[in-house]
């Protein structure tokens, strides 16, 4: 949070919008790399990343600071503005489509052993959207479970739980690939 | 790095203490998630530009319209396929690494080199030379490879509170739903005061134990696999090869999954979780629906006796450990806020070394744990059972009173504190105890385990936000002492060429 905030926010409120690059610099790089998670691509992120502070320029009466954090707020635009970038894409019609794996990508042409990773990826599938993106958020971008409830709408509680279940999956999914990687080296035998 | 798992391990336990029985995969299944964290890198020149624009909006030289930058990078983009894919198949990439460093680390006793025989529980410490380890202060606690300040919007590493929500939902005037929000929370420092007789510290040296790595199945019982008949592969062709770890699984109701890592020297026992009779409860669903009250929660005595029983019918040695504890950490704080009891509790066997309880960094227990299931009244699990083999070699101690007590003031090891919060609440400390800490270093795969002479320093009065932490760890070993509050290294003028990261011992 950057120093003076809600003063800074109240005088940009004001009609000051000069006061916002304050902000922007308290912000631009978690954004950035918020953004880059979730698109893999700098182009396509530094896209993205325009419209969110442009839109949060342009929408910065809206913030009121005794609903909540500005920080959640602008994560809010990110992560609905990434959103609404995946749903305009010709080729996929809702979000949880793009988090369909397929055998293709650099990850996959890079795997030493594709017959194992194709296994992975089929227990990965059974994460849904939701587990997905509270995993990304709780591990890389370092939210705390109050920031991701302000920002996906839940409790705290309800996204602990969320984040629990998802470890607690993929800790048996993983369990189930590692015994299907001793079967691939025991075939191999 | 390691704060962050720590404080997502300590998270995960206070929701679901059953965890703890599986914390070296979570360990990994987090520190890989993490590794494979992206490399980001903004562009200057990008940021720069963006920043002058929103000036130049912000001034009025230029409309006030979001949709408007959608034309300003647009050019620049090649075709692209869906990243989310990218982004997906790199969690892909961390659980292939997860899966690859499971395999290698799962699990055991030790099997000797000719595959013919396993080592006891029995507590061995040989002798070496002085400061034969290494130097600590010279271990390196390493960071993630991304821009400075530029992972995330969590930042304070203080423990929060006061969650004063309003629940209204918003919604801005052009679109951009604004879910419910809350007022950021509190941010508290802790101070911990130190009001025990006074110390003295008289031993000039003290010894450091390195627990010895298991031993891997050499030659004898490669070429025995190789006998069993896959005829696919010549095994003994590969020279040296080596049998790092082996899973056994028992068939029928109820049956247990043995993980022996000769690597470590570890084993695992684990209830198969498809197998039990009354466990079919894998959905979301069925986790909502299985209810635990408070009134199914046999005796202390009872759930001690149902573990000990165990531990005598599989002769399982409790040598190295002290009098057993049922943990009952899922009975306060987060627990009781999203209303969910577990269906197991844990019973701890103290390891104990020399008279000496041995802890984690931040303060945890270490030891043997033995999971039993309420409802069943049967054992789930054997969780840490490990080789008690060591290497010893003494270290010069930190003699400075003085040090002591700043570090266990600020918390111990690997303490943190947040340096916006504008509030530090004071916690009492008691006289300490000699103990150990356990602290590992990992590199190349490998890890290392190091039990160091501590004092823990019992706290007195904690708060309920952090009643989890009920010692405060100070190493007693003067090298420590090099080593920043966040664990850097300060003070070097040559850091390792070859980053080692310190992480504290798994919480068993």
């Amino acid at each position: 949070m950057v120093k003076n905030e809600n003063k800074i926010i109240r005088q940009c409120q004001a009609g000051d919008l000069k006061q916002f690059a304050e902000l922007y610099e308290a912000y631009i790089e978690k954004i950035y790399s918020f953004v880059f998670y979730r698109t893999m691509h700098r182009e396509i992120a530094e896209d993205l990343v325009s419209q969110i502070f442009l839109k949060a320029l342009e929408r910065i009466n809206s913030y009121d600071e005794t609903r909540g954090a500005f920080s959640s707020w602008l994560y809010s635009i990110a992560r609905n503005t990434v959103i609404d970038h995946y749903r305009t894409k010709r080729d996929h019609e809702d979000i949880d489509s793009q988090w369909s794996l397929a055998m293709d990508g650099d990850l996959y042409e890079q795997s030493a052993d594709r017959h194992l990773l194709e296994k992975v990826i089929r227990h990965l599938n059974l994460l849904n959207t939701e587990q997905r993106d509270l995993l990304i958020m709780k591990i890389w971008d370092e939210l705390t479970y109050k920031e991701i409830a302000e920002i996906i709408g839940k409790t705290p509680a309800n996204c602990k739980m969320i984040f629990y279940r998802t470890i607690h999956k993929l800790r048996q999914e993983l369990t189930l690939a590692i015994a299907i990687a001793l079967l691939i080296i025991l075939s191999k035998l | 790095m390691t704060q962050n798992i720590e404080k997502i391990l300590i998270e995960l336990y206070d929701l679901e203490p059953g965890f703890r029985d599986h914390e070296k995969e979570l360990r990994v299944i987090l520190t890989e998630i993490i590794k494979t964290q992206p490399l980001v890198r903004i562009d200057q020149t990008f940021r720069n530009e963006l920043r002058a624009k929103l000036m130049r909006t912000a001034g009025g030289k230029e409309p006030l319209a979001a949709e408007d930058a959608r034309g300003i990078y647009r050019s620049k983009l090649r075709l692209f396929r869906p990243r989310w894919l990218a982004a997906s198949l790199a969690l892909v990439g961390i659980t292939a690494a997860v899966v690859v460093v499971l395999i290698n680390q799962t699990g055991v006793n030790d099997i000797n080199s000719s595959g013919t025989g396993i080592a006891s529980g029995k507590l061995k410490i040989a002798k070496t030379g002085q400061e034969a380890f290494g130097d600590f202060s010279l271990l390196n606690l390493t960071s993630p490879t991304v821009p400075e300040s530029g992972r995330g919007g969590g930042g304070a590493m203080a423990l929060v509170t006061k969650d004063t929500s309003q629940t209204d939902e918003a919604s801005d005037s052009s679109g951009v739903a604004v879910p419910d929000i809350m007022p950021i929370p509190e941010s508290i420092n802790y101070r911990y005061v130190y009001q025990g007789a006074p110390l003295q510290i008289q031993d000039a040296k003290m010894d450091v134990l390195r627990r010895q790595s298991g031993q891997t199945a050499g030659s004898d019982i490669i070429k025995t696999l190789s006998s069993l008949g896959f005829g696919l592969v010549n095994l003994p062709s590969f020279k040296d090869l080596q049998l790092q770890n082996f899973t056994m699984k028992q068939s029928g109701d109820n049956g247990y999954n043995v993980d022996v890592s000769l690597m470590s020297g570890s084993i695992i026992i684990s209830q198969v979780w498809d197998q039990a009779t009354d466990s079919k409860c894998a959905g979301d669903d069925c986790l909502e629906q299985r209810a635990v009250t408070a009134g199914d929660i046999p005796s202390d005595d009872t759930l001690i006796g149902i573990a000990n029983s165990f531990l005598q019918d599989h002769a399982i040695s409790r040598q190295a450990y002290g009098t057993p504890e049922i943990m009952k950490t899922w009975m306060t704080g987060n627990v009781k806020e999203v209303g969910y009891l577990p269906d197991t509790v844990q019973a701890l066997y103290p390891l104990v070394i020399d008279g000496r309880k041995v802890y984690s960094a931040s303060g945890e227990q270490l030891g043997l744990w033995v999971s039993i299931n309420i409802l069943n009244q049967r054992v789930t699990s054997v969780a840490n059972l490990q080789a008690q083999q060591y290497q010893s070699s003494s270290y010069a101690a930190q003699t400075d009173v003085n040090a002591v007590l700043a570090l266990a003031q600020k918390g111990g090891l690997y303490s943190y504190e947040s340096a916006d919060s504008a509030k530090t609440v004071d916690v009492t400390l008691g006289a300490p105890a000699l103990g150990f800490v356990s602290v590992s270093t990992y590199q190349d795969s490998q890890y290392q385990e190091f039990l160091v002479p501590a004092y823990i320093f019992p706290v007195q009065n904690a708060p309920e936000e952090i009643a989890y932490k009920k010692q405060v760890i100070v190493p007693l070993v003067k090298e420590f002492f090099s080593l920043g509050d966040d664990g850097q290294v300060i003070g070097s003028d040559t850091p390792s060429s070859s980053p080692v990261e310190i992480q504290p011992a798994p919480i068993k």
